[in-house]
């Protein structure tokens, strides 16, 4: 056995072209604001903010360009797995870390803090831990908050695929590495059109999300920061009351529908634009089992809220935002579910283990995955007393191979151990009580948000540093779906 | 442009490789879910896995938007039949590889329009009629026919010359010919006056037959091959001696199956056929091979040309040859001191690249790996190129002008030369330069 160490130095280039860019995207930010503070003024909140931005978009921007330019020499021709995966890993921490920098310049919050906010933005995760939001934070800063959130919905990875289309089949493995789910790929025989098609859907559907929240009303400043993260399915708010602070249905309805088309395979709706046609999505076996988890829980959370609100419609609209906040893994809040009866909260944990579907901006477990699972399942159970059927599982009518079944079954074993694990951990350095620990985990994972179960404020201000990271480093394994940052652990992976 | 890729063996392979870096849309097709992975893994391509010639698939893989469908699986009928159907569904350009006779005869390498299928192509006739044009040369390592025969490129390997150590402005070429590129220690250079030729460079030279045949006679010692043996009775084996026959060569034939050996002896009445192993040495030995001119192994077994071959050079004969199904090999091949190295696979690919570039490319031949290639063109009457001395057309570095084919004259260019529209052009590029030569000889505004 050899244990010579590889040579990685080829992802220096890339992970600082990432970084570049963040250093661009801060810049702009800071831009627009200046701008838009100049234009209309806003005096109800914290002012400033948009020099912060500026000198945290100088110090990126020459961080990435030494890497890039240093990282020249060691360009390697086609990317290759292990360097996409390292890559991916790298893009990913190092854009956190730039993102927090205009936090700790702009809202004078502590480096942990600001990295914990920038990595739940980038993961879509939406949990904060700042307490006071509209009194903390001054545009030019939630405006950024919101464009790590929406930069990380789509992926900055495939972002970075899109804008580089020479990668190649190197390209490819970068994609995987940042969307490892089954089917997202393939709308366009090239790596790059395929990223890039993502991103115009994404795109395009937020922008369609902003005129229309214009129209019911909203302030431009709140439409466009509330339609990147819900697009993300990301969850930050510029309101301490996240969504429910605007009080208004519509804008309930609006933002809960929107939520429920990102957590939609992108894949599907490309196929809709491409075709004219609506078969492909309807008859897709994934949608249709979304469609059934939503409806079924919508009626059944609007009947069991009965007891906390008065009339059916009222629980409806509440439920309604519930569901679709919870499946899609955003994280809004706009009902104060401690209330609610402990079914409805089983409802809402099962939700937040299942998610969205695959290739979608939502996390969790994915859809897919559980119904693959189940029929696994199911199959196994048949085998036991017919151990000589050919028990093949099936989505609509493509058979799966083993392959992929072990693959998702490893899935969600590493999801379940890293739940377990995460559990113990918290409950061990933090003191808290085991639901607490449970419902902090679970909202980390699968990138939701709200953390329930816990006392007092919604959100990770009282946990320690340390902790802190850890849960960062929980978000990072949820977005990526876990293999990729895995696969740094392994010595095989660093030796020849 | 849209590409689909049914088949994906060697050529299917080479294809995706070289179709991928073009940045052209693949979509690559396989009954093999283990090829598929392979493509998938390795290119920037779309795939699918099934039959080939199955409607549904064909479909699917989007045939029907597509600019060029290429069927390269190892079934001919497939590829017929996947050809067929794909330009039935609206696919723009067709292309089959065929592998028997049955379908392209022994003389024809290319067919156009067979059943409808554009182009079908065998590549094992063309490499027999490579490897016959070869024998016919003064020690060439390869010889192309371009522009209806009326352009020879001849690529030669130099040993002790009279060409070497001096500049190349020194060296009295024949008229019409042109020394277009060198390849010396595996870089491609196109070559100016100044420059020194020196021994184990590769020269690639250009121009009309004949003046190339007295080039050859310049840079190589070597003679016509008069006498050949071929091992191996296959379509290429059988392709290559009726070629060789009809040069009036003397042939002697080493086939390891006596049926096939017998019915070659029926068909062949001036072959000489020897029914025994290719690779058993004291038969070469006995057979005197080391007094043939040319020794060319062409069985399908890459390992046992390669040891017939090497067991001939050991028995004295001076040049071999022999055709290799992985391409990969090609360079180990020649470092073991093989002369002629010849690839189905290349072959094959270089005819079906000509249908991924726009505008009407009749030939294309790829040179040093693709570091540069060679195309044959038709100068449309509305692109920049025509109608003006060759010293103004501004060609870019490392690419060159090498022959102007008009009506049945054939003009090696010198800088006062002009290109009419409707010449047919012979134009030399490495790959850096290739895009900006492309954009000359376009029609305006396409």
């Amino acid at each position: 056995m050899s244990t010579q160490a590889r040579d990685f130095r080829g992802v220096i280039r890339p992970v600082g072209a990432v970084v570049l860019g963040i250093g661009a995207m801060i810049a702009v930010c800071a831009a627009v604001a200046l701008v838009w503070d100049r234009l209309s003024p806003d005096l109800t909140r914290p002012q400033g903010g948009a020099l912060a931005l500026g000198i945290s978009a100088a110090i990126v921007c020459a961080i990435g360009a030494t890497a890039f330019f240093y990282g020249r020499q060691f360009v390697s021709e086609r990317i290759s797995r292990r360097e996409a995966l390292l890559a991916v890993s790298l893009i990913w921490v190092s854009a956190g870390v730039c993102g927090a920098i205009p936090f700790v310049l702009g809202a004078g919050m502590s480096p942990v803090d600001s990295f914990f906010e920038s990595v739940s933005g980038l993961t879509t995760t939406g949990a904060t831990v700042i307490t006071d939001i509209e009194a903390r934070l001054s545009r030019p800063l939630l405006l950024w908050r919101s464009l790590i959130q929406w930069l990380g919905g789509m992926g900055i990875v495939v972002l970075f695929v899109a804008v580089f289309p020479n990668l190649g089949a190197g390209g490819k493995h970068l994609f995987r590495g940042e969307v490892p789910g089954t089917t997202a790929e393939g709308l366009r025989p090239r790596i790059a059109e395929t990223s890039f098609a993502l991103w115009k859907l994404y795109a395009a559907l937020t922008l369609l999300e902003v005129i229309l929240l214009k129209l019911l009303g909203l302030d431009l400043f709140d439409a466009v920061c509330h339609a990147f993260t819900t697009m993300s399915t990301g969850g930050f708010s510029t309101l301490d009351s996240s969504v429910g602070g605007f009080n208004r249905p519509s804008v309930e309805y609006v933002i809960a529908s929107f939520m429920l088309i990102g957590s939609v395979n992108y894949g599907l709706y490309y196929g809709l634009i491409r075709t004219g046609n609506w078969r492909g999505l309807v008859r897709n076996i994934e949608f249709r089992s979304y469609v059934r988890i939503v409806v079924v829980a919508v009626t059944v959370l609007t009947i069991l809220n009965l007891d906390v609100h008065d009339d059916v419609l009222t629980s409806f609209r509440y439920s309604f935002f519930m569901v679709a906040t919870t499946i899609s893994s955003t994280g809004y809040g706009t009902d104060d579910y401690t209330v609610y009866s402990s079914t409805a909260l089983a409802i809402i944990i099962f939700l937040m283990f299942v998610g969205g579907c695959s290739g979608s901006t939502a996390g969790g477990i994915k859809i897919e995955r559980a119904v693959l699972m189940g029929k696994q399942a199911v199959a196994q159970v048949q085998k036991s007393f017919r151990p000589a059927s050919v028990q093949l599982v099936r989505m609509g009518k493509a058979s799966i191979s083993s392959q992929v079944l072990a693959d998702v079954a490893s899935f969600f074993l590493i999801y379940m151990g890293c739940l377990a694990v995460g559990i113990l951990f918290v409950t061990l350095v933090e003191g808290v009580p085991m639901p607490t620990a449970f419902g902090a985990m679970l909202t980390c994972l699968s990138n939701m948000g709200p953390a329930p179960f816990h006392q007092g404020p919604d959100n990770f201000a009282a946990y320690s540093a340390g902790s802190k990271l850890f849960f960062v480093l929980a978000m990072l394994l949820g977005r990526l779906e876990f293999f990729t940052l895995f696969a740094l652990i392994l010595p095989g992976f660093w030796r020849r | 442009m849209n590409i689909v890729v049914i088949g994906l063996g060697e050529v299917g392979r080479h294809l995706l490789s070289v179709l991928d870096k073009e940045g052209h849309d693949i979509v690559a097709v396989d009954s093999s879910r283990k090829a598929v992975r392979y493509a998938e893994e390795h290119y920037d391509v779309a795939s699918i896995v099934g039959y080939g010639a199955s409607e549904t698939l064909l479909k699917a893989a989007g045939v029907v938007r597509a600019d060029l469908v290429v069927a390269v699986t190892d079934h001919d009928e497939m590829n017929l039949i996947a050809a067929l159907a794909a330009k039935q569904l609206g696919a723009k350009h067709v292309v089959a590889r065929v592998q028997g006779t049955a379908w392209s005869g022994w003389t024809e390498g290319i067919r156009y329009g067979l059943l409808g299928v554009d182009v079908v192509i065998n590549p094992r006739v063309l490499v027999a009629q490579e490897l016959s044009r070869i024998a016919r040369s003064y020690g060439a390592s390869d010889v192309v026919d371009l522009a209806q025969e009326r352009v020879e490129l001849v690529q030669i390997d130099l040993g002790d010359s009279r060409v070497l150590n001096k500049p190349l402005s020194a060296v009295e070429l024949p008229a019409h010919t042109l020394v277009s590129a060198v390849v010396r220690d595996g870089n491609l250079f196109v070559p100016g006056g100044a420059d020194v030729l020196v021994k184990g460079d590769r020269v690639y030279l250009i121009g009309r037959p004949e003046g190339v045949l007295a080039a050859e006679r310049l840079f190589s010692k070597e003679r016509e091959a008069r006498r050949v043996c071929i091992v191996g009775g296959g379509v290429v084996g059988k392709a290559l001696a009726r070629e060789l026959l009809q040069q009036e060569a003397t042939v002697m034939m080493i086939e390891s199956d006596l049926a096939t050996a017998e019915e070659i002896s029926g068909e062949f009445q001036n072959v000489q056929v020897v029914h025994g192993d290719g690779t058993d040495g004291a038969l070469l030995e006995e057979e005197e091979v080391g007094t043939y001119d040319l020794f060319a192994a062409v069985t399908r077994a890459d390992e046992i040309n390669l040891m017939a071959a090497l067991l001939a050079q050991r028995a004295g004969c001076k040049r071999t040859a022999t055709i290799v199904q992985r391409a990969d090999y090609t360079s180990i091949y020649r470092q073991l001191g093989i002369d002629i190295v010849l690839s189905p696979r290349t072959v094959a690919s270089d005819q079906i690249l000509r249908f991924s570039r726009s505008g009407g490319i009749h030939s294309l031949t790829v040179l040093a790996d693709g570091q540069a290639e060679v195309v044959e063109l038709t100068a449309s009457p509305r692109c920049r190129a025509v109608n003006k001395p060759l010293h103004r057309m501004n060609l870019p570095r490392g690419s060159l002008l090498a022959a102007i084919v008009h009506g049945d004259d054939v003009i090696i260019p010198r800088g006062k030369d002009i290109v009419h529209p409707g010449d047919r052009v012979i134009l030399m590029t490495t790959k850096d330069a290739r895009a900006t030569v492309e954009r000359l000889f376009r029609p305006r505004g396409e």
